[in-house]
């Protein structure tokens, strides 16, 4: 039976060789509970689909709140957009230095005189983030990625992580409460109710001003202190968010401890701390031990920084 | 290799990978703003306004990651040139229901476009559709949502904190036959998905 329902799955999903599927439509010609059987996991499958467009709609929503607004972009095409990533690609390179500088120690504040990596200077074109960048033809001036070209691709990294588990993450109900007000409710437990709501209906600036008033003395506490982590991240208050996220893995609770600390190293890319031994610590940490949650999660996001280097 | 094959190859690879990477991927097409502006003026020049150009768009993307995730792409044409065909089959199908199938001008459509009409799902499914996802838990949503995105069960047990890939799929299962069973056992719905 699961074969079966292997089969029709690959089947509907263009997988199936040439010899499988005609196999397969001539038993499907003569057998009407197998007809039956692929309508209903055509349904499935739809209703797959719906959920991911559904979640893609949303990215798009997300995506052109970003869009620069009535602007008329020089053309370029963009299927040159891949090319010239490849070449950016291969003149990372060169860059090799930005990786193997020194590194800073974990901070999570403004980057200081003493810690700002030294950089070269490179034009602006050399930018794989700039629409109307030319490719570099002159062979004694190869392309070099600018911390700030490298600034904006780790940012799209960790916002494309991000956005990946976006949509499992919404907050919860303060216990016992109902959708309106409460007048048995507690202080703290408005601020949390109040806070959740914002969050869940994407207004994240207003759960930040209810849920950071939280006291620690709080029992859910940490828990809250994770929403309010992620609507920093979502209002691009990267350093805020890496701040809280530590402050919950710190606590070492058996639940929430490797989910905190894959946010805040998402955190810590976005805000460009992608070099601090705190940074490369946790990521390592992850990505090192399969029996910790998100360990796969931090092997690709390894894997992908690797290159970038 | 040619330039062009490589950064399709490139592409295709990123869309019918992982979620960060299919997602990153969609990312760059929609908001590059070259892209944005052939499509809006293709539209605009073809009898839409800057907001039809702005939903061509986004339609185009999402019936572009549809048809790349079904390996529905065969590589005849660049990926410029089937994304582009989306968008000319989108923007004629939207004016031929607008105009209620009466002569539509040839210039505005490529007679040769592919058709994507058969991977749409109808509104009346969605609905019934939409019906039945509201029965089945968020964990449930989640897990579909990935799988649909083509995420590795892996990931899924990660996300869903089941035991491996195999438990993964087994939950994934279960989820898809609530929403199954949701719909035998409600007729209209089950007129409504067209079953």
């Amino acid at each position: 039976m699961e074969e079966l329902r292997d089969k029709l799955e690959d089947y509907l999903s263009g997988k199936l060789g040439a010899a499988e599927k005609k196999a397969l439509e001539q038993q499907l010609a003569s057998d009407p509970a197998l007809q039956e059987m692929l309508r209903w996991q055509k349904l499935e499958r739809d209703a797959m689909d719906v959920l991911a467009e559904d979640d893609l709609r949303n990215d798009l929503l997300e995506w052109k709140k970003g869009l620069p607004a009535n602007k008329s972009p020089k053309i370029v095409p963009i299927w040159s957009r891949y090319t010239i990533a490849i070449a950016a690609a291969v003149a990372l390179i060169l860059s090799i230095w930005w990786w193997t500088k020194p590194t800073t120690d974990v901070t999570i504040g403004p980057r200081t005189a003493q810690n700002q990596p030294v950089v070269p200077k490179t034009s602006p074109q050399a930018s794989i983030d700039t629409p109307s960048i030319k490719p570099h033809t002159n062979p004694e001036k190869p392309i070099v990625n600018t911390p700030k070209a490298l600034s904006s691709r780790y940012l799209a990294l960790a916002e494309s992580n991000y956005d990946a588990l976006r949509n499992s993450i919404n907050a919860p109900q303060v216990r016992g409460s109902k959708p309106e007000k409460d007048s048995t409710l507690s202080a703290t437990q408005i601020l949390k109710q109040d806070g959740f709501a914002a969050f869940n209906k994407a207004e994240y600036k207003a759960c930040i001003g209810k849920l950071s008033k939280v006291p620690a003395t709080d029992k859910g506490y940490f828990t809250t202190m994770e929403y309010l982590g992620h609507a920093y991240f979502r209002t691009k208050e990267f350093k805020k968010a890496a701040a809280t996220f530590q402050m919950v893995y710190e606590q070492n609770l058996p639940l929430s401890t490797d989910r905190a600390r894959w946010y805040y190293l998402l955190a810590m890319l976005a805000d460009g701390k992608e070099d601090s031994a705190s940074f490369k610590t946790n990521l390592n940490l992850l990505a090192n031990d399969p029996s910790r949650d998100y360990s796969q999660q931090a092997q690709k996001l390894l894997e992908k920084l690797a290159p970038q280097r | 290799m040619d330039e062009q094959i490589s950064s399709d190859e490139e592409l295709i690879k990123d869309l019918q990978g992982d979620v960060t990477a299919r997602k990153a991927a969609l990312r760059q097409l929609f908001t590059e703003p070259a892209l944005r502006k052939q499509v809006i003026g293709y539209i605009r020049s073809h009898g839409g306004a800057t907001e039809d150009g702005e939903d061509a768009m986004q339609e185009a993307i999402l019936i572009f990651d549809k048809n790349i995730r079904a390996n529905r792409f065969q590589g005849t044409s660049s990926l410029q040139g089937y994304f582009f065909g989306i968008v000319k089959w989108w923007w004629y199908s939207k004016q031929r229901s607008r105009v209620n199938h009466l002569e539509f001008q040839p210039e505005m459509y490529d007679a040769h476009e592919e058709s994507h009409e058969d991977l749409l799902i109808t509104e009346e499914r969605k609905s019934a559709i939409r019906k039945a996802l509201e029965q089945i838990g968020e964990r449930c949503k989640t897990i579909l949502t990935l799988w649909g995105q083509n995420e590795s069960m892996e990931i899924i047990a990660d996300v869903a904190g089941l035991r491996d890939r195999i438990a993964a799929k087994k939950e994934a299962y279960r989820c898809r036959e609530r929403i199954s069973a949701f719909i035998k056992s409600n007729p209209n719905l089950r007129e409504q998905a067209g079953l």
